[in-house]
């Protein structure tokens, strides 16, 4: 290796340094899975062994079948074993069926908030299921959709909050469709509905407040990715809602499948398909299996089984098909199955292993305080499994609590800083709770969580038998304030402030009365409570910046050290800066230099703005120098 | 084998994914990533090599697809920032990188994937193809005449 891959190397792994993680990856990950909910894993733990076996059959059968208002209130009644009704329900008519689409919210047995539906079919048994709420930075989503093929209109339904008055549909092509908001009585949210022709499907939706306010878009591929490839038939319906449909691409021939638009898994066919390749999505079990399989008995872990019957491919391609309700939330992680040909012979058998096997514990497993008053407790561990980085790892894991599924966060050294805490969040008791917690440094003296309404909550450490690190946490009752952000205290250091991360930032800020401050380069900016600036470039929202904690001001975010916190929009470059800062100076990596001018803040936050464009050629990619300036054009600080 | 667990790998190579789309010169590394692990999971694939082949992919793919969208964008937009990423990220990297990051920036972008993909990643020709969607031997092209910008970059900053 010469000279020039030694030091690109070396380059790029010093900048692979600067790219962080946010705790609440893994939860924003889940919510743009295909839609999930717990459905009958309750509902199957609370049926008495006779029904259950009852049930089998009907599985077994997965044709076609009577399709009648009954039909739909036998739906309804399945779901809602283990849930409760939040609000009324909501009738929609659904233009791709001509029967009504039932949507309402629920709490499930955690008193988890939920969005259920019945979609009653005109040629097909009716489906239904509940998706789950996000729990953070979401004001308007998509939750689902009518639309199957040759349809000749769809509906897609979505989930806004409650300051929301106006939803219109997108397509992908820019046609605009009004959209429908319902307030059903008692519930926690909005639904929104949008008709829209079939061969128009929606890319996004716009959203304004009640006030008329635009509050920007939401797309929906968290919802639905687009199609894979070319098409190699016509899709198939299979029961449950579930349609089939084949696609050639470059990977080879995979099997899409998807309910009410949302996929519920893509399957690659071939040599190395697995005899069979079982999905669990919503309430749902599909999949793929070998062309002699005809039957499929699971077993999941909280003892629910099921039996499913299969179905030859309709294209030829020498498999079987499989879609049944019946899985339960979280069985695709742990599950056992038998798939059996049509002697009755076991051809096939597999099991899905305990996620938590490959995060084994170092040290004791932790049941975090605050939590388990209804079902399990959250358990907190310390792994120090992973791939082998050379360097010493701490990686904090938990699972429980209203979320079963593992989450891991870490892997990096010895923790020196607060970073971004991990966040569980209890529905019941109610008005629940929201626990953040995270791995401590043996150093630390203090973790304080600083609420919106300016209290400070202190965190308790720790530390566990025989664990690589001690563990701090704080839980705060829901109808409490808003979590802003913390505090932390090292040992011979000076106090630390660490504002949320907060990605709607600028969302929030558009709700604000309050007139934006304008600033040179077409900038103005807005401080967003709790714990946020947010910047304009051109009435287009840019990138925010960390904005003051409750009873604190933006000049407690900047010291000796952070002289400067700064961002860049599409022409400019703006930010705050130590007070007495006059003038700012930015030398950009390729040497063009531009400056800023600073003024003080209007809000008394003891800090100085600045905005500017951007200067013709500069990168600002990386390795820039910042000096700033007093009026007299003495340097004051530098960062680099 | 027993299949890998979506958590297990989520845990195990989150972060150095939304690495890897921060070198591509993805404006929010972890909005890619997310993305590639929500698809991911909408699948099952053979083994553990095979998904993070996917994954990898999937990643080149989403920061390819973001930066073409970005360059359309900045096309109606006249004085177009290269990058969109955080310049508080930016003054981390040290003074000693900083000519040799912001010529690996210009590099066009199959560029710019093969040198990421090969010397911080350090995959096999086999597997930056795979990534990249090319043949092995695009790669050996992509890589040599990217190292050779590199060379020509410096040289210009030196004089």
């Amino acid at each position: 290796m010469n000279d020039l891959e030694e030091r690109l190397r070396a380059a790029l792994d010093a900048r692979a340094q600067t790219f962080e993680t946010s705790p609440d990856a893994w939860l924003r990950v889940r919510e743009r899975r295909p839609r999930r909910y717990r459905a009958l894993r309750l509902a199957a733990a609370a049926l008495p062994v006779a029904l259950l076996a009852v049930f089998v059959p009907v599985l077994l059968g997965g044709g076609l079948g009577r399709n009648t208002a009954a039909d739909a209130d036998a739906i309804y009644q399945g779901l809602m074993r283990g849930r409760t009704a939040a609000g009324e329900q909501v009738t929609v008519d659904n233009p791709t069926e001509g029967k009504p689409l039932r949507l309402w919210f629920a709490k499930g047995r955690l008193g988890n908030p939920e969005l259920c539906y019945v979609v009653e079919r005109v040629d097909a048994e009716g489906y239904g299921g509940c998706s789950r709420m996000p729990t953070i930075g979401s004001d308007a989503w998509f939750a689902g959709s009518t639309v199957r093929d040759q349809a000749e209109s769809a509906l897609d339904w979505g989930v806004a909050v409650d300051d929301i008055g106006t939803v219109t549909g997108v397509a992908g092509d820019g046609q605009r469709f009004p959209g429908q908001l319902w307030r059903p009585a008692g519930a926690p949210y909005r639904i929104w509905t949008v008709t829209y022709p079939a061969r128009q499907p929606l890319s996004k939706i716009e959203i304004s407040d009640d006030r008329g306010r635009d509050l920007g878009e939401r797309s929906r591929d968290m919802f639905a990715a687009p199609q894979p490839g070319q098409a190699l038939g016509a899709a198939h319906d299979l029961p449950a809602g579930v349609t089939a449909r084949p696609f050639r691409t470059k990977e080879g021939t995979e099997l899409r499948l998807t309910r009410g638009g949302a996929e519920l898994g893509t399957v690659l066919l071939g040599q190395a398909m697995q005899p069979v390749d079982a999905r669990m999505r919503e309430n749902v079990i599909t999949g793929v299996a070998a062309g002699n399989v005809s039957r499929i008995a699971f077993s999941f872990e909280d003892g629910t089984t099921a039996q499913v019957g299969t179905r030859p491919d309709p294209w030829g391609l020498g498999i079987t098909l499989f879609a049944a309700e019946g899985a339960p939330d979280d069985g695709q992680e742990r599950h056992r199955l038998v798939a059996y040909d049509a002697s009755g012979a076991e051809v096939w058998r597999d099991e899905a292993k305990d996620p938590q096997e490959g995060m084994p514990p170092v040290g004791e497993v932790m049941s975090l305080p605050g939590t388990g008053a209804a079902g399990e407790p959250v358990r907190v561990w310390f792994t120090d499994a992973g791939p082998d980085t050379g360097r010493p790892r701490v990686t904090l894991c938990y699972s429980g609590g209203v979320d079963p599924d593992l989450s891991c966060i870490g892997g990096g050294r010895h923790p020196d800083h607060l970073g971004s805490p991990l966040r569980a969040v209890q529905y019941l008791p109610e008005p629940g709770t929201v626990s953040y917690f995270g791995a401590a440094g043996d150093d630390w003296e203090s973790v304080e969580a600083v609420l919106s309404d300016g209290r400070r909550l202190p965190a308790t450490f720790r530390r566990g038998t025989g664990t690589p690190a001690p563990i701090w946490y704080v839980t705060i009752p829901s109808s409490d304030a808003e979590v802003a952000g913390f505090t932390m205290k090292r040992k011979d250091r000076p106090l630390g402030l660490f504002p949320e991360t907060r990605k709607d930032c600028g969302q929030q800020a558009m709700r604000s009365d309050t007139p934006r401050h304008p600033l040179p380069a077409g900038v103005t900016a807005l401080v967003s409570e709790p714990n946020c600036l947010a910047f304009w470039e051109n009435d287009e929202l840019v990138m925010g910046l960390a904005g003051p904690l409750p009873g604190t001001r933006l000049s407690d975010l900047l010291s000796a050290e952070q002289p400067v916190r700064w961002g860049r929009g599409t022409h400019a470059w703006y930010g705050y800066a130590l007070a007495g800062t006059a003038r700012i100076e930015v030398t950009s990596s390729n040497g063009v230099t531009g400056t800023a001018q600073a003024a003080p803040d209007p809000w008394e936050q003891g800090v100085a703005l600045f905005a500017a464009p951007i200067p013709e050629g500069a990168d600002f990619s990386a390795g820039m120098v910042v000096k700033g300036f007093d009026a007299g054009g003495k340097q004051l600080w530098q960062q680099d | 084998m027993a299949q890998p667990s979506f958590a297990e790998l989520f845990a195990a190579q989150y972060h150095s994914l939304v690495r890897l789309a921060g070198l591509l010169g993805a404006d929010d590394p972890e909005d890619i990533v997310q993305e590639a692990f929500a698809r991911l999971h909408s699948r099952r694939l053979r083994d553990d090599g095979a998904a993070m082949a996917y994954l990898r992919a999937t990643v080149c793919n989403l920061t390819r697809n973001r930066l073409r969208h970005l360059r359309l964008v900045r096309l109606r937009r006249p004085d177009p920032p290269e990058h969109v990423r955080s310049s508080e990220h930016a003054v981390l990297v040290s003074e000693e990188h900083r000519e040799l990051l912001a010529a690996v920036d210009r590099l066009p972008r199959r560029q710019r994937e093969a040198l990421v993909l090969r010397y911080w990643l350090e995959l096999s020709e086999r597997e930056i193809a795979d990534a990249m969607g090319v043949s092995p031997g695009s790669v050996k092209t992509h890589a040599s005449r990217g190292l050779a910008a590199l060379g020509r970059a410096l040289k210009e900053e030196d004089r």
